[in-house]
């Protein structure tokens, strides 16, 4: 399909959108694209690394599609899928009690941007404090220091209480201190 | 071990520094389950009206069945009493030392008031 045929479908699909509230499979895709990478980051991290994301991930884009009717303008298509992630993994913890396997970034070291062995402890290091918070806490660790949300988009993905994600946050600034040994 | 100053924004670059690509055959899969939700599988019926009128003729003849036949009736609730067969009536006149039985014997039907 050209460019211009492209830029066509997707400004009369948006214009539909626009119009009577419908998502297409295009435009679907159209909005799902730019966040898809972020999508799968915050579900393998969240698992810790486990091989059963490809599934969450599959699981949680599936869903959304299939009730993508339901989403509504009000809030970004972001946070609708990232609330739907959120479920899903929430959902994965409660038939999987036991944590998945243990987090191996030395394998995984290709993907660092910066592979300086300095910030390759560091980032271990942190990792590892994520790897020890519990399922609900690293939810909200990776949704805010990877994904970026802002506090009250957390609390309207994880339904959480501002307060109770900010104390959250603290707790794992504390632990990622004391393991870096910068608090006494 | 580095000694420098941490806060967030140094932890949302570390953790950020670790990225990952969705694998290609996830991907695939995606796609082909999406084409797949979006063509829907045949439907048994295509009018789903077609249900109500069989539900509803159902549900009339399974309570034509309950009238008629009564299963969950419990018969014993209904006992209207043995039938009486003989009323016998004494009179005694001690004065006279006279005692008259009047027996009436079943001609006509009774039944037991209480």
């Amino acid at each position: 399909m050209k460019p211009d045929i492209l830029g066509a479908v997707i400004k009369k699909t948006a214009a539909l959108f626009q119009k009577q509230e419908i998502i297409t499979t295009e435009f679907f895709q159209y909005l799902l694209n730019p966040i898809k990478e972020n999508l799968y980051n915050f579900i393998f991290k969240a698992l810790n690394f486990s091989e059963d994301a490809d599934d969450i991930y599959q699981e949680t884009i599936l869903r959304a599609f299939k009730y993508r009717k339901s989403y509504h303008r009000q809030s970004p298509f972001k946070t609708w899928i990232f609330t739907i992630a959120h479920n899903e993994i929430k959902r994965y913890f409660n038939k999987h009690k036991n944590l998945p396997g243990k987090i191996d970034l030395e394998q995984h070291a290709d993907m660092m941007d910066d592979p300086g062995s300095d910030n390759q402890t560091l980032v271990r290091d942190i990792y590892e404090v994520a790897r020890q918070l519990t399922p609900h806490q690293r939810r909200v660790f990776f949704l805010f220091y990877d994904q970026q949300f802002s506090i009250q988009e957390i609390s309207e993905i994880t339904g959480l209480k501002q307060g109770n994600i900010k104390f959250i946050l603290n707790r794992s600034r504390e632990k990622i201190k004391q393991k870096l040994g910068l608090k006494e | 071990m580095t000694k420098k100053k941490i806060d967030d924004e140094m932890i949302s670059t570390l953790v950020r520094s670790v990225q990952y690509k969705v694998p290609d055959s996830v991907e695939e899969q995606v796609n082909a389950s999406m084409a797949e939700t979006k063509t829907g599988k045949p439907r048994l019926f295509k009018r789903p009206l077609f249900w109500y009128p069989v539900s509803a003729a159902a549900a009339m003849v399974i309570i034509a069945v309950l009238v008629i036949f009564q299963p969950f009736v419990n018969k014993e609730s209904i006992d209207t009493g043995t039938p009486i067969t003989e009323i016998k009536t004494e009179f005694e006149l001690r004065d006279k030392n006279i005692k008259i039985l009047w027996v009436q014997k079943k001609d006509f039907k009774l039944r037991k008031i209480n």
